[in-house]
């Protein structure tokens, strides 16, 4: 039994460490990257997962506990069949070799020659389907050809382990699709454990096997995309996924209630929900719109936005109010209620108007109820 | 037609004394109220062969090529240092990196003449080569320093991950991309030295004799055409240098002035 | 605070050391600890006598005001020069190379040529003596040694507006055209974009450059030998003239006026810090 090609334990990153101010860095950090996997870890934008990636390719100072790469300590040199590369937002060719010789590099500096280095340049190009630009220099590349030989290079060095942070941002939205494709066709032929990070769900959703999602700090929930993005687990993941809606509700044993009324059959309640005041949040698809005093509540249209696929209403001032709106009243932290408003898909050709009164139904097995408080760990 | 009548000017501001120099350096005597020389010959030049001027063209190309060498490696060690880090001891790091550049040459050789006598090395070529590097260390190192701030550290990272060792990325990464900055750097050193006057005066004691020295005292005992030949002579590694450089001369180059 | 984040410090301290080792000389040498001229006793007053003298006074008016003026005018004549060669055809082309040409060339041989050229029977007296202007080299005006510093000036400006004219040049490419644009797209006419937008870039970008030039003006020594007069003495030349003077007891003064050349030249850094500093801000916030 081989050792997991990735381990981390208890991987701390300083405030400060990561880049922003107000970031609140990454706690006590673990996880476990099997052979083969691909796993991606979502955050907020400065959470510190671009410094989690650095700290894993390279040694840095500040950051504690314990990674292990394919069972070694990490800290000292990394054997070179262990290799980590990690690919950022840039691409980081070498600008005075041309393609083939980028590519070629981390053949070379292993004392491949000859034959077995042409071959394996020419397979690494061909993945990426850059072999016609084999003697092109870097400086005249397009931004996603110069990706696809970074992509290249970084193959050809046979990693144990692929880093991509934020990968191909800045390149539009269908090549940068495209690129997310042809990295998962050629780790899944190679069989490349890989990390994505990023502050994209939809990517992490295309990249990865497993999500792993960070909220204030911590490796909130692991779970593959299918389960995470129904099941979020808490508040603060299901805000960092997308879900644009919350309700008060009361919980209490074997009932939620909203605006005084049982929901029936009760949402599904994530764990460490208290008896009392909770938060039931949904997706987009979370509910649907019905005629005005049918539903679970009548809300307000406050606009409708059009997008190709699909629409999307816009609601407010929803009635009836809960007479228990949720006090806060514990001492751990409460996450700042949102304000009453909320989106809901909807069909173009008949949403309603703005400005009426319509009413909402809860499509209860897709709601979920958490806590307002971050669980304490 | 206005800008071309300012080109005509342009080119008589900056290329007359230039010419003036050439036609002196052959007039074979040049009184008044001659204009073009009273006996045109190279006898001035034929002094470059084996007279003062050719002895004192060798020294300088030596000073010259040395500083060249010495200040773009120094320079380029202390400006990495200097660029790779942020904050405060940077900022002083970098007033003090100034200092040498600031400093006029004068005061510099006052200060340093009696250290350097000290140390045995007053009139030696070697004093005034150390001498030379004060200054020169500190053009390249600001050099450097703008060298590596625009410097993608990413790309060393991006070598050593895809398994180079240490030593490949430097031969196979870093000195490739430093090629051209050291070069650069090696002619800003050169410049430096050549046209350095006071401290090789100072340092040198009058015993080491650059070119510059030559020309002052020939100018200075009324030699006209022999000085006019030195002159010209001086002129030569700038002039190549604008050759080489074409229409854009790069900052870095500018920093000579 | 780690050793690494010292590290600059060190680097630069190191490259300034041999500064730091002359003026510490200059320094002991100038109260007579040490060095030629060296009395039994320390003489601190020394300071006060070389400095407040009316010749120490004299020769440093001269020299600031020869720098100034010299400044002044090849920035002025660079800024002017970079707008009207910035056009990419054939006159800017060649201008550009014309404007440049004298950059790399050694101060000392512009002091020759200047010297051939403007001395009382150079080439300017020929040609005046040619076309019968004058009779002889005697009614040829003084511009070299002159108390004006006339030749001088000239000099210094073959020199130092190449270096300002690239760097007027390098401003207006980088950063004028965008703004200068924009200001048209604002409605504004062409004296506007000139007077309003181009003027202030160039001239804030032109600010450290001027500076720098300032500074080596003021402590250049083979251009003033070459073309100073000898009274008042430039203050280089003054302080070279009491650095070999043969009365020892006077060469101590010579390490004053050192000082006092390097202490113009520190306020010279800290103004081109400062100088430097602020476009960077007004950068930020015009972007």
């Amino acid at each position: 039994m081989s050792a997991p090609v990735l381990e981390l334990r208890g991987v701390t990153i300083p405030f400060g460490e990561a880049t922003g101010a107000s970031a609140p860095g990454l706690r006590d950090l673990d996880l476990v990257l099997e052979e083969g996997e691909r796993f991606a870890l979502v955050g907020a934008s400065g959470a510190g997962k671009s410094s989690l990636l650095a700290a894993i390719a390279e040694p840095r100072p500040g950051v504690t506990g314990s990674i292990r790469i394919a069972g070694r300590e990490f800290g000292g040199t990394v054997e070179r069949r262990h290799t980590v590369v990690l690919l950022d937002q840039r691409p980081l060719l070498f600008p005075h070799l041309d393609v083939r010789r980028n590519v070629a590099f981390p053949l070379e500096v292993r004392g491949i020659r000859g034959e077995e280095l042409d071959r394996g340049v020419e397979r690494a190009l061909d993945v990426v389907r850059m072999a016609d630009f084999a003697d092109r220099r870097p400086d005249s590349l397009s931004g996603g050809q110069a990706h696809r030989v970074a992509l290249a290079r970084a193959i050809a060095a046979s990693p144990a382990l692929l880093l991509l942070d934020e990968p191909f941002t800045g390149l539009d939205p269908e090549l940068r699709r495209s690129l997310q494709e042809t990295v998962r066709e050629v780790t899944a032929h190679r069989e490349i454990t890989t990390l994505t990070v990023t502050h994209d769900v939809e990517e992490a959703g295309r990249m990865a096997d497993r999500v792993g999602a960070l909220h204030d700090g911590r490796l909130a929930r692991v779970a593959p995309p299918a389960v995470l993005f129904e099941d979020p687990g808490s508040l603060g993941v299901a805000r960092l996924i997308g879900w644009p809606n919350e309700l008060p509700v009361v919980s209490s044993p074997g009932e939620v209630t909203l605006g005084g009324r049982a929901l029936d059959p009760p949402p599904r309640r994530g764990a460490g929900v208290a008896d009392g005041p909770a938060v039931l949040t949904f997706s987009r698809h979370g509910a649907e719109i019905v005629s005005e005093g049918e539903g679970h509540l009548t809300i307000e249209v406050e606009r409708v936005t059009h997008a190709p696929h699909g629409a999307t209403l816009h609601w407010t001032g929803i009635t009836p109010r809960d007479p228990a709106a949720p006090p806060t009243t514990s001492r751990s932290r409460t996450l700042a209620p949102r304000p009453e408003r909320g989106e809901v898909a909807v069909e173009s050709r008949n949403a309603p108007q703005v400005g009426t009164r319509v009413g909402l139904r809860l499509r209860l097995e897709r709601c979920r109820v958490y806590s307002p408080e971050t669980p304490e760990r | 037609m206005r800008r071309r009548v300012l080109l005509v000017g342009l080119a008589i501001w900056s290329l007359t004394p230039l010419a003036l120099l050439a036609v002196v350096s052959v007039a074979g005597g040049w009184r008044f109220p001659t204009l073009l020389g009273d006996d045109p010959g190279l006898a001035a030049w034929r002094s470059l062969g084996g007279g003062a001027l050719g002895h004192a063209t060798s020294t300088s190309l030596a000073l010259g090529i040395g500083t060249g060498v010495g200040a773009a490696a120094v320079g380029l060690l202390a400006g990495r240092a200097l660029a790779r880090e942020r904050g405060g001891p940077r900022t002083l790091g970098l007033i003090f990196a100034f200092l040498p550049v600031a400093t006029p040459p004068l005061l510099l050789g006052i200060g340093l003449q009696f250290t350097f006598l000290r140390l045995g090395l007053g009139g030696t070529a070697a004093g005034v080569w150390l001498a030379h590097l004060v200054p020169a260390i500190g053009y390249t190192t600001l050099y450097f320093v703008a060298v590596f701030t625009s410097w993608d550290f990413g790309i060393e990272r991006a070598a050593r991950q895809l398994g180079a060792t240490r030593r490949q990325t430097l031969v196979r990464v870093i000195a490739p991309l430093l090629r051209r900055p050291l070069a650069e750097a090696a002619l800003l050193g050169f410049l430096v030295s050549w046209a350095q006057v006071p401290l090789t005066l100072l340092v040198g004691q009058g015993r080491v004799r650059s070119l510059t020295i030559e020309v002052l005292s020939l100018v200075q005992a009324g030699q006209d055409g022999l000085a006019a030949a030195g002159a010209l002579v001086l002129l030569l590694p700038p002039l190549l240098l604008i050759a080489l450089a074409t229409w854009g001369v790069r900052e870095a180059e500018v920093v000579v002035a | 605070m780690t050793r690494r984040s010292l590290r600059p410090l060190a680097v630069g301290a190191a490259v300034a050391a041999p500064v730091f080792v002359g003026v510490g000389y200059a320094a002991g040498a100038s109260i007579g600890m040490w060095g030629v001229g060296a009395g039994d006793a320390l003489d601190p007053r020394r300071f006060v006598r070389v400095l407040a003298s009316p010749v120490t006074l004299e020769s440093t008016l001269w020299t600031l005001r020869v720098a100034f003026i010299s400044t002044l005018l090849s920035a002025v004549v660079a800024a002017a020069l970079a707008i009207a060669l910035r056009r990419a055809d054939r006159v800017g082309r060649w201008g550009r190379a014309l404007a440049v040409l004298p950059l790399p060339i050694p101060h000392l041989v512009a002091a020759v040529a200047a010297l051939l050229i403007l001395g009382q029977s150079g080439l300017l007296a020929r040609v005046a003596f040619a076309l019968g202007a004058i009779s002889g080299p005697a009614e040829m005006p003084p511009l070299v040694f002159d108390r004006g510093g006339v030749g001088m000036t000239i000099a210094l400006l073959w020199k130092e507006i190449p270096f300002l004219f690239l760097v007027a040049a390098s401003v207006l490419a980088t950063r004028g055209e965008a703004l200068e644009e924009a200001a048209r797209r604002l409605g504004a006419s062409e004296w506007d974009v000139l007077r309003r937008v181009t003027w202030p870039t160039l001239w804030r970008g032109l600010l450290p450059a001027s500076v720098a030039v300032f500074t080596f003006v003021v402590g250049s020594w083979e251009v003033a030998v070459l073309l100073a007069p000898s009274d008042p003495l430039a203050l280089p030349l003054l302080t070279w003239e009491r650095y070999i003077d043969s009365d020892l007891s006077r060469r101590p003064d010579a390490f004053v006026l050192a000082l006092l050349g390097v202490s113009i030249a520190a306020v010279a850094v800290v103004a081109h810090e400062l100088a430097t500093r602020r476009p960077a801000d007004t950068r930020g916030t015009a972007r």
